[in-house]
């Protein structure tokens, strides 16, 4: 199970490392396009489509930030293929509050 | 193009410091950006808090392909971490910030001095051969020893409980929780510092991803500081997770017990109104 977790996690920051570095090379070969101070998952896909450097950022951070949750989900599979159902429900608990975080975080905003 | 460099630096010196003990590098980074970079300080701890995630997937990755990270033990403290996190984010309003740092400097003085003073008797982690690890002991190799090490998980109420308050005061501190919970792990819980920090690397990124995600929906990251800080976290801490392999458990320790150090200097200039994070 070890050797799984840290292949997941490692094909999460090889994206990554490989989105933000491509934003780099796009705010270098471009640099007439505009770069805000602000990443906004929101404005993600309008400058995703028109190939803004933001855009990729805003992925690659996004990508980033999911690795640890989608770890938490394939602990639980793997959990249950196992058998080991203390640990399914340790693995879905943890998933149910990060969830529950979030949405307690965003409506505050 | 200097001010990007020196993001970097941070990153890479950040990332390293902190794979290799367990923490998430936030002690480091946020004052690096904050007073020698003039970064503001939202726009220090939003990166921040996306360079821990990157610091323990990066470090988790090195530790838990080497077996050294004890995934069960670290699934059941996660549970009461996120929930004192959750906690936290609901009574945050009415704990005192300064008081909090008072307690937890204060606390953090006295772990670092012991920490740092102590002498471990030999082999005092290590179980027999015959002995019973149950169902969260483990088993890893120990490269520095050139040995296997095999350890039961001792007092884990103390363990829960540390991993309860971490969650409750990470929110609020602005940090991974991995100070409290290294030093508990070692102290306690009697697990290897090895695989104390291995398991609390692989902790923390779930820790902060909450409030990651809340910061990038609410558009306070800033990816001009944010990505070359990531990027150098990312070298770093696989770097150090690495070299920590390599290091002998005393030297660890030792460093363990600096940047706790470190970290309490801040938390007590934080209680009388200096904010450096």
């Amino acid at each position: 199970m070890n050797r799984a977790v840290s292949r997941m996690l490692s094909i999460g920051l090889l994206l990554t490392v490989v989105l933000l570095l491509a934003g780099v090379v796009v705010m270098l070969v471009r640099p007439d396009l505009p770069l805000l101070h602000e990443a906004s998952i929101a404005d993600m896909p309008r400058a995703l489509a028109a190939l803004e450097p933001g855009g990729f950022f805003e992925l690659g951070l996004l990508v980033l930030v999911a690795t640890p949750v989608a770890r938490v989900v394939a602990l639980g599979v793997g959990f249950t293929r196992r058998r080991e159902w203390m640990f399914v429900g340790f693995s879905a608990f943890v998933l149910a509050v990060l969830v529950l975080g979030a949405i307690l975080g965003l409506s505050g905003s | 193009m200097t001010h990007t460099a020196l993001l970097v630096l941070v990153g890479l010196v950040g990332g390293a410091f902190g794979a290799m003990v367990g923490l998430g590098g936030g002690v480091f980074i946020i004052p690096a950006l904050a007073l020698f970079l003039d970064v503001p300080i939202h726009g220090a701890i939003g990166a921040s808090l996306l360079a821990v995630v990157a610091t323990s997937t990066a470090a988790a990755v090195a530790y838990t392909k080497d077996d050294l990270t004890n995934i069960r033990l670290g699934m059941t403290m996660e549970t009461f971490t996120v929930t004192g996190a959750l906690v936290g984010a609901i009574v945050g309003a009415s704990l005192s910030r300064g008081v909090l740092s008072a307690v937890f400097g204060a606390v953090m003085v006295v772990v670092s001095g012991y920490l740092a003073l102590r002498r471990p008797r030999a082999g005092a982690a290590i179980s027999c051969e015959t002995e019973e690890l149950g169902v969260l002991g483990a088993e890893f190799h120990d490269r520095c020893l050139g040995a296997p090490v095999r350890y039961r998980v001792r007092r884990l109420p103390a363990g829960l409980a540390a991993s309860l308050v971490a969650g409750v005061v990470s929110g609020l501190l602005g940090l991974g929780g991995g100070f409290l919970k290294v030093p508990v792990m070692v102290l306690a819980m009697k697990i290897p510092i090895r695989a104390a920090v291995a398991t609390s690397s692989f902790m923390i990124g779930v820790t902060a991803a909450t409030s990651a995600i809340i910061y990038l929906a609410r558009g306070l990251v800033d990816p001009i500081v944010t990505v070359p800080v990531v990027l150098g976290v990312t070298v770093g801490a696989y770097l150090g997770a690495r070299l920590g392999q390599r290091v002998r458990s005393s030297v660890l320790t030792l460093l363990l017990a600096v940047v706790l150090f470190a970290l309490a200097v801040q938390m007590i200039l934080d209680a009388v109104g200096v904010r450096v994070r």
